[in-house]
């Protein structure tokens, strides 16, 4: 079975000719489904850029990335589109909720783009609200929840079309250690339990124990650590 | 779906959108309004011309409008009458005076001396007759102008130039446009009335052609043959009256330019609020780009705001141009329309509108979703 998500000597810069900054360096790496990492590093390491290129949002200088085993075709906004759409699910650092819609309407407007049948969607947000134990605000705005309760919603929007790959940008960030610590762990149950690959870009190295992968990335390059 | 989005990013800010959807009613209102005024005015113009019920005017050469008329020989109609085409032919007198009210108070007017057939006279009478010309000092006057000329009915008495006139008819919605109300009475009455106009002369020869006769032909038979005069098909006259009104004397320029400032403003201020919304929405949009919307979606979400904010906008000022127009339809300025002029101020509103959308459609094109990351 090929890894779900690879990339092959990834570079990218910024700028070009000699103000061209260069953020990553011969990135090779591959992700198998169900996988958990941890992608950590310094500011300015290059983890968003990674996390960008591997999320099909930033076209990298050169280099190859395949989802399933398949190349992906980076000249179409559309195929980009698409497969953010059907194969990859993001958590922000912030819920990035939109702040007009209650929480299952934000819910819902994704789940219609990804193609969900309107009974089908109704029965996985109920079962994701039930499983997050947000069931009580589906009817609330963001502007009335917490912190922590509007990147358990945001972990809903990006679980709900069941994608293989999801993607978290520090997600604890924005949360105190509680309510960061939960919703990585349900990010990581969740991820477990669809058999999604899970990657989660983060400075916190208490988060360490929930993954059995661990990425360290540094000056653009990136190195798989063991687990301590 | 995009509509969901869309009414949700409009309606996020409830005063902005009730306030912009205001404005845009207004500026169409405005639009509409100007429009309207010059639709009346031209209804206006034409009124007695179209009314008449004739195929041909033959009058003085170089005639500017109906209004303006000069006086030519009254044979005319005799030489008319004799052009081949022609069915019949009677004359019409159209002068101005000085209507003396009862108060002693002076005050402008248009006579129009009738012929022996009452044909270019007074329509939707109220009371008495339009023959009633003929009888002796008798006028017909508009009730749009009774107060104007001190009148409050049939059987009161006023003075043209020291002539006696009896009301003996009223009619409704003939209007003038030169300010000086219409005074309907006989040619022979006429006379009495403005001390330039000879007995033997008429301002126009109305031509009724027979029925296999081409309008336009005779007048040129007319042109040929009898001297001095002008003849134009009614339609050819409405033309004439109207171009001079509203081109050469620059009052219809005037008006469609504040209905074009109207449309042009109507666009910036979508284009503005729109401008707004998608600028404080480009988080939310570029959410949407990174979940997997398409951007065209996201332009169909702009599109259908614009459509929103100019339909409900223009519905608006509709309903007020509606309320606007009822009122003023027993005025002497009255806002007038037709479906086909309205159908257009709708479509170049809702136009100018959406063009106000293209500046939007230019920031979400630019939306980056890596931003997201950064924040």
């Amino acid at each position: 079975m090929p890894p779900i998500l690879e990339c092959d000597s990834v570079r990218h810069a910024f700028g070009r000719g000699d103000l061209a900054e260069e953020v990553l360096r011969d990135v090779t790496v591959a992700f198998d489904p169900g996988e958990a990492c941890l992608l950590m590093g310094p500011s300015g390491s290059g983890k968003t850029t990674l996390l960008s290129i591997l999320g099909c949002l930033l076209t990298p200088s050169s280099g190859r990335l395949r989802l399933g085993g398949r190349p992906v075709d980076h000249r179409s906004r559309g195929v980009l589109g698409r497969l953010r759409r059907d194969r990859i699910g993001f958590v922000f650092q912030h819920a990035q909720l939109l702040p007009f819609l209650t929480v299952a309407g934000n819910l819902e407007v994704v789940g219609r783009n990804a193609g969900l049948s309107p009974r089908e969607l109704r029965g996985r947000i109920d079962e994701l609200l039930g499983r997050l134990e947000i069931e009580s605000l589906r009817a609330k705005r963001p502007r009335e929840l917490s912190g922590g309760q509007q990147q358990r919603v945001a972990i809903a929007r990006a679980l709900l079309h069941r994608p293989p790959i999801l993607l978290a940008d520090e997600p604890t960030a924005a949360l105190d250690w509680k309510n960061g610590r939960a919703a990585v762990r349900l990010l990581v149950e969740r991820a477990e339990a669809e058999g999604s690959m899970l990657l989660v870009v983060s400075h916190d190295p208490r988060l360490l124990p929930m993954f059995r992968r661990l990425l360290v990335i540094d000056g653009g390059r990136l190195r798989e650590e063991t687990m301590p | 779906m995009s509509i969901k989005i869309s009414a949700g990013m409009l309606l996020h800010r409830k005063a902005r959108f009730g306030f912009t959807v205001l404005g845009i009613g207004a500026l169409f209102l405005l639009s509409a309004s100007q429009i309207g005024l010059l639709v009346g005015w031209c209804n206006t113009i034409s009124a007695v011309a179209s009314h008449a019920g004739v195929d041909v005017w033959v009058m003085a050469e170089q005639t500017p409008a109906w209004d303006y008329g000069t006086a030519i020989p009254r044979n005319r109609i005799y030489q008319v009458r004799n052009i081949p085409g022609v069915a019949w032919a009677e004359g019409m007198y159209v002068g101005w005076s000085m209507w003396q009210r009862p108060d002693g108070r002076r005050v402008s007017v248009a006579v129009v001396g009738l012929d022996k057939g009452s044909v270019g006279g007074p329509w939707d009478m109220q009371e008495g007759e339009v023959d009633d010309v003929h009888l002796p000092d008798s006028v017909i006057v508009d009730e749009l102008f009774l107060g104007t000329l001190g009148m409050t009915g049939v059987g009161e008495e006023a003075e043209l130039y020291g002539a006696k006139a009896v009301v003996r008819g009223i009619s409704r919605g003939v209007r003038t446009f030169t300010a000086s109300p219409f005074v309907f009475t006989s040619m022979k009455t006429a006379s009495k009335y403005d001390k330039a106009y000879q007995r033997d002369e008429t301002t126009y020869v109305l031509v009724r052609c027979l029925p296999d006769a081409d309008p336009g032909r005779v007048c040129h038979a007319i042109r040929a043959r009898v001297p001095s005069v002008e003849a134009l098909t009614t339609g050819q006259l409405i033309r004439r009256s109207i171009s001079y009104w509203m081109v050469e004397t620059g009052m219809g320029l005037t008006v469609i330019l504040t209905a074009v400032l109207g449309a042009l403003v109507c666009a910036v201020v979508t284009s503005q609020t729109l401008y707004t919304i998608t600028q404080d929405q480009l988080a939310n949009y570029a959410t949407l780009l990174a979940v997997g919307f398409a951007r065209r979606q996201m332009l169909g979400c702009v599109i259908v705001q614009g459509l929103v904010l100019s339909g409900l906008g223009v519905l608006i000022g509709s309903l007020a141009y509606v309320g606007l127009s009822l009122s003023s339809a027993r005025t002497p300025v009255p806002l007038e329309t037709t479906p086909a002029v309205f159908a257009g101020l709708v479509f170049a509103s809702v136009g100018s509108c959406l063009l106000g959308c293209l500046l939007s459609v230019k920031a979400i094109f630019r939306i980056d979703p890596v931003s997201l990351f950064r924040a």
